[in-house]
């Protein structure tokens, strides 16, 4: 939701950047991926395509010849600015962020665009938009249209579930169906928007006996 | 001898991957001696032909050239010598520091 610029030198040229719309800002996200991987193998030669590619995003007619031949440290300096520029604003707002889960499970038919085009994907099924106004959308804001979307999908879901006969497990000893609901996400379930975590009950047998030193100064608790 | 240019993007990644293990042992140092000893030391410790190839790398040599005229004249000193000019023309702290942000390096420039 905010217009920012920055000014980049690169080989001898100027470049003024603003920041990245969400295609944009996928495909930043694929080459930082490439880079990573690289770094991860050790290979330099991944590490350098990942870092051309990077600039390439912002810096469209940036030539290969230029980027071989500026100084490494004009490059590492556009790297830094094309990062700031781009960090997400409030991103601890978004509750699917601040308790995203990485996993490195690959679907059997994943490709290397499917990262980046499963946010078209779900953004255009909900709303219908077509791809380009979707890539237009800053990225702050496809995030929240995001998590609405997930968030949306998953409370049909479990209203689904609490009409099928598996959410009701039969307990033979009380003879009596027990609803069990379907289990939330991380990003859904934990915690609030203030980011306080919740309390937890623990059992009294599990508390620690006997006569407890407080620290000075310390709050004492009594349970 | 006029000086060599700062390195390009290809082999700065590379001395990168040579400095990025050591960066504990220097980042945190706050005198240019010390950083520069502890990386030449670390780095003549580990593999001795690792501070040619470094040198190499940052004078756009191959280590080959470099070892042919050290010998010529065999001095430590210049060895030495030449490896600090080298990275400080190359800004050895952003260097670490931009280790740190892609990942080749464990630890940032600790100080100014």
């Amino acid at each position: 939701m905010t217009e920012k610029s920055v000014q980049i030198a690169l080989g001898g040229r100027e470049w003024t950047i603003s920041r990245a719309r969400l295609g944009d800002f996928l495909r930043l996200q694929q080459a930082r991926d490439i880079l990573l991987e690289g770094v991860k193998s050790e290979d330099n030669r991944e590490i350098v395509t990942g870092l051309y590619a990077f600039l390439r995003v912002l810096l469209t007619d940036l030539t290969e010849d230029e980027f071989y031949s500026a100084p490494w440290h004009e490059i590492a300096a556009a790297f830094i600015l094309i990062e700031n520029i781009n960090l997400l604003p409030h991103a601890n707002e978004f509750a699917i962020i601040r308790h995203a889960v990485s996993s490195d499970k690959r679907v059997a038919w994943d490709n290397y665009l499917r990262s980046s085009l499963i946010w078209v994907h779900m953004i255009a099924k909900a709303y219908g938009w077509t791809k380009d106004e979707i890539e237009n959308l800053w990225p702050e804001d496809a995030i929240a249209l995001v998590q609405e979307i997930l968030a949306d999908e998953h409370i049909d879901r479990e209203f689904i579930h609490a009409l099928s006969e598996v959410a009701y497990e039969y307990n033979k000893t009380t003879k009596k169906s027990q609803y069990r609901p379907l289990q939330r996400p991380a990003w859904m379930a934990l915690g609030d928007r203030d980011g306080k975590p919740r309390k937890t009950k623990l059992r009294k047998d599990w508390l620690p006996t006997g006569q407890v030193i407080y620290p000075e100064g310390a709050e004492e608790i009594v349970h | 001898m006029s000086e060599p240019e700062v390195m390009r993007i290809r082999s700065a990644i590379e001395v990168m991957k040579m400095l990025g293990p050591l960066a504990d042992d220097f980042t945190k140092e706050s005198s240019t001696l010390r950083i520069m000893r502890a990386i030449i030391d670390r780095i003549n410790d580990e593999h001795p032909p690792a501070a040619l190839r470094l040198l190499a790398l940052m004078e756009h040599k191959s280590a080959e050239e470099v070892a042919e005229e050290l010998a010529v004249n065999m001095d430590a000193k210049e060895l030495y010598v030449r490896l600090v000019d080298g990275l400080k023309r190359n800004d050895l702290a952003f260097m670490m520091d931009f280790a740190f942000v892609i990942g080749l390096s464990e630890a940032r420039w600790a100080h100014d």
